[in-house]
């Protein structure tokens, strides 16, 4: 008669790793790292294929390199977060070799509506005085009133070291996430910094959240008509992911 | 019955050799090398017809050309249904997933792959070319991919390799239990990209990031590749060249890419002696493939190291000569070497029918 072992083998495959699987999410529940009440400007809905009728939302954050507001993404910090940066970045094979070096993983400390977004705004200001563009003062008024407000902060490889430096569990959220290595500035003057992606980007909604959200569009920033039309209390747990706790239309 | 085949597969090659040798007899009788009494030509034809029935009702083995033509037919409309089959069931699951509560989709998603390995042994009890079975299994494996992915998305779980380790069991326990060819490559990819993937991660970099770091794909694929060569399959027979061609493949486009991106390598050496090092490499290991190969006569092998010897071949002959000789020089160049390539491969094939005959 013919065995059965690798029926029974796939079974318990199936079984364990879902087991395995819950148990992490309930672990990451089992604690709160952090929680902060956000907007649809820093979570804005995906947008959704014809075929889906799950609600995600997509966590934004300001742009990562953007008007040196990661000026602390350095060298040394680069070299904390593992990367081999004893090669001179001005010269050519040192510039191929950092092109091509793999994304590493990390966590990145994201503040919400804090000191970084007051100075990513002053910067943001004085590059667009520097341009004199008809257009500048539309983009300033989208950024300022419709951008996220999550600026990265910091970044490490060590998350309960990251929240030893950030206490603030109200404001600063700690989310897995990968550096690149990249350059800013140009010519002679041009440095390593680091380009930072979240790991993380689309958020569930289960039900019965789902339903305040329900009949509502994906809505660009860019749209003028763009106002938040929800608040979202999000939470990170021990393993630093995020579940929605509560949604709340605002108009 | 002595010399009985263990599997549809030996049966079938063995179903093949009666046709053949039904053919090549009457073609003998034709012309008259070879005359069988008629008492004699009763019996062999007795042998033969009941060794056939006993073959299909055994392991429904095709007995004529037609059937044959249809089994292919079959197996195409299986694979290309099973693809179907997948996406159609991936597709109607987050059609609905939204008006389900967490506890229903996670049920949903638990069931589903467990119920599909039911449906597929029930299909392999029923039929002997497993056909339907092979269907429900490939079924299974893709409810088990949407499970572990949805879950991970219903919970906000940071990806890691550790979803295509579970892919991986899941797939070789099917393979090994259906003798399924297909579930055992996809069972040898997960654990390629399993075992590609923990590397990285244990050295800090990104899990997803093969490309960034080709030399784990070669691992695994060297890896792969001892297996086949050393687990001892006594039921599957065919399975050691599916975990060879499966590592060539993959073993090779991993060193091709070392060849002419150095700066990708775990190795802080300068580019270009991590270059040539895997270049080397690259030679070393298609000609000793082919080597081995012909000694064992595994076509498939050959084959495979074969393509990428050329492959190899034609990336040096652009570096060498590409910048410094007129175009049309270089095209005739490589003409000329393709020539002879194909005379070499043709002694090769020589020396190789010796060693089979």
């Amino acid at each position: 008669m013919r065995t059965r072992t690798g029926i029974l083998v796939a079974a318990a495959a199936v079984l364990v790793s879902n087991g395995l699987a819950l148990w992490h999410a309930a672990s990451n529940r089992a604690g709160t790292d952090a929680e902060v009440v956000l907007t649809e400007r820093e979570l804005p809905m995906s947008a959704q294929e014809k075929d889906d009728t799950g609600i995600w939302l997509r966590l934004n954050w300001t742009p990562p390199f953007a008007f040196n507001v990661n000026d602390w993404l350095d060298r040394a910090k680069l070299r904390e977060l593992g990367f081999d940066v004893t090669a001179d970045p001005l010269q050519e094979a040192a510039s191929r070799r950092y092109f091509s070096e793999p994304p590493r993983a990390a966590f990145a400390a994201l503040e919400y509506d804090g000191p970084a977004w007051q100075k990513y705004l002053s910067s943001y200001e004085a590059s667009l005085k520097n341009t004199n563009s008809p257009q500048s003062a539309d983009q300033l008024a989208r950024v300022r009133d419709r951008g996220s407000r999550l600026v990265p902060i910091d970044v490490a490889t060590d998350p309960a070291a990251l929240r030893a430096h950030h206490p603030n569990t109200s404001r600063v959220l700690i989310v897995p996430a990968t550096v690149r290595v990249t350059y800013a500035g140009s010519g002679t003057g041009q440095r390593l910094t680091g380009y930072l992606q979240p790991a993380l980007t689309d958020i569930h909604v289960p039900l019965p959240l789902s339903r305040q959200l329900n009949g509502m569009t994906p809505l660009s920033i860019y749209s003028p008509e763009f106002r938040s039309r929800y608040e979202v209390r999000l939470r990170f747990g021990t393993h630093h992911e995020p579940w929605v706790a509560g949604i709340t239309p605002l108009h | 019955m002595p010399g009985e085949p263990a599997d549809r597969q030996s049966a079938q090659q063995r179903a093949d050799r009666i046709r053949s040798f039904r053919e090549e007899l009457a073609a003998l009788e034709q012309q008259d090398v070879l005359r069988l009494e008629p008492e004699q030509r009763e019996r062999l034809n007795r042998h033969l017809d009941s060794l056939l029935t006993s073959l299909q009702s055994k392991f429904d083995v095709d007995v004529n050309l037609s059937e044959k033509q249809f089994s292919w037919g079959m197996r195409i409309a299986v694979t290309l249904g099973g693809l179907a089959l997948c996406a159609g069931l991936v597709l109607f699951f987050y059609r609905y997933w939204g008006d389900l509560s967490t506890q229903v989709q996670v049920a949903l998603l638990i069931a589903a792959p467990l119920a599909a390995l039911a449906v597929t042994e029930l299909a392999a009890r029923r039929e002997k070319t497993l056909y339907f079975a092979s269907l429900a299994a490939m079924a299974a494996a893709a409810l088990f991919v949407l499970d572990l992915y949805a879950v991970g998305s219903i919970f906000n779980i940071t990806s890691s390799p550790n979803a295509f380790a579970a892919w991986s069991i899941f797939a070789f326990a099917v393979a090994y239990q259906y003798r399924l060819r297909l579930l055992l490559v996809i069972a040898l990819i997960s654990s390629g990209i399993w075992l590609s993937g923990t590397i990285l991660s244990l050295n800090g970099i990104y899990w997803t990031q093969f490309g960034g770091r080709p030399e784990t794909i070669l691992l695994a694929a060297v890896v792969a590749y001892a297996a086949g060569l050393t687990v001892p399959h006594r039921r599957s027979l065919d399975f050691p060249a599916v975990y060879r061609w499966t590592a060539l493949v993959g073993g090779f486009v991993a060193l091709l890419f070392l060849t002419g991106g150095g700066e990708f390598s775990f190795l802080h050496w300068p580019e270009r002696v991590v270059e040539r090092s895997y270049e080397a490499i690259g030679w070393a290991a298609s000609i000793a493939i082919i080597t081995m190969g012909i000694r064992r006569g595994w076509r498939g092998d050959v084959n495979i190291a074969s393509a990428f010897f050329a492959i190899f071949l034609y990336v040096r002959l652009y570096r060498w000569w590409w910048d410094w000789m007129p175009r049309y020089l270089f095209f005739l160049a490589v003409g000329a070497v393709a020539i002879g390539l194909v005379i070499a491969f043709r002694r090769l094939r020589d020396r190789s029918r010796s060693v089979y005959a």
